[in-house]
């Protein structure tokens, strides 16, 4: 087996990255812990999102208009469910945005 | 130079200087690159105790089930264990404090169901196929779903 010393430097880089990293670094903190554990004035909040759990409801966006005080039915948004329409196969339909709930609605808010 | 090429550079000029002016009278002071970094921190300082002190909606279940443990555990066995009270309920701001607790507006709408629970032909590998749903148009469409199905419990089978 042939190794280049660009493979050679890549793999010691990588090994050391991996090396450093412990598995506790992964643990997930309560708010309060992360708080507590850093200066709050320091603290940078992040906000994740699994995309593979959405069911496309559109709660989210309802919900991001009603706590910033959005107008419901104005058309100004931050937040979108990006979604499929109706066409036996959803998954293969363009991806316009167009919105699976009944009444029309976009899932914007 | 002659006089008629100068005229427009002092219209410019003092087009310039009203512009500096306004910006100087209209801008708050206190706006500006607040830290170090130019692209995250370029605001007006004092915005930041605005949104502090801007009133949060939403409070989340927990808040819902120290009052409301029955419904709260009857939901969290449920098939809807995973859906927000608020969902239906509507925002939690106030609601023991105001005057009359009775003022929640609950959504009972078919159209509020229908987010989920439509037949919309999703693949077998969505997590919405995993979803029981209807045709809205044929399943017994001039009724609200809440008057044969429980929200709290779902499930078919206890219906």
């Amino acid at each position: 087996m042939t190794c280049s010393r660009r493979t050679l430097l890549k793999n010691a880089v990588k090994g050391a990255v991996a090396a450093a990293l412990p598995v506790s670094a992964f643990k997930l903190l309560s708010p309060a812990q992360a708080r507590a554990a850093v200066k709050e004035s320091t603290v940078r909040w992040g906000f994740l999102v699994d995309t593979t759990k959405c069911v496309g409801c559109g709660m989210c966006v309802k919900a991001c208009k009603i706590e910033n005080e959005v107008p419901y039915d104005a058309p100004v948004t931050r937040t979108w469910v990006e979604s499929h329409v109706e066409c036996g196969r959803a998954r293969s339909c363009s991806p316009a945005g167009v919105n699976p709930v009944p009444e029309g609605r976009p899932t914007t808010g | 130079m002659k006089n008629h090429v100068l005229r427009p550079l002092w219209v410019a000029i003092a087009f310039i200087a009203l512009a500096v002016l306004a910006r100087y009278i209209l801008v708050p002071k206190d706006f500006g690159v607040q830290g170090e970094s130019f692209t995250y921190n370029f605001h007006r300082a004092s915005n930041v105790q605005e949104w502090k002190d801007f009133p949060v909606k939403y409070l989340g279940k927990e808040v819902c089930v120290e009052c409301h443990d029955e419904n709260g555990e009857k939901l969290a066995s449920s098939p809807h264990a995973v859906i927000q009270c608020e969902n239906c309920h509507g925002p939690g701001l106030d609601h023991p404090e105001t005057e009359n607790p009775e003022t929640m507006t609950i959504d009972r709408s078919r159209s509020l169901c229908m987010r989920c629970h439509t037949d919309l032909g999703y693949p077998p590998d969505s997590n919405r196929a995993s979803i029981p749903a209807i045709a809205p148009n044929e399943h017994n469409v001039d009724s609200e779903c809440v008057e044969c199905h429980d929200s709290h419990n779902p499930d078919l089978e206890d219906m």
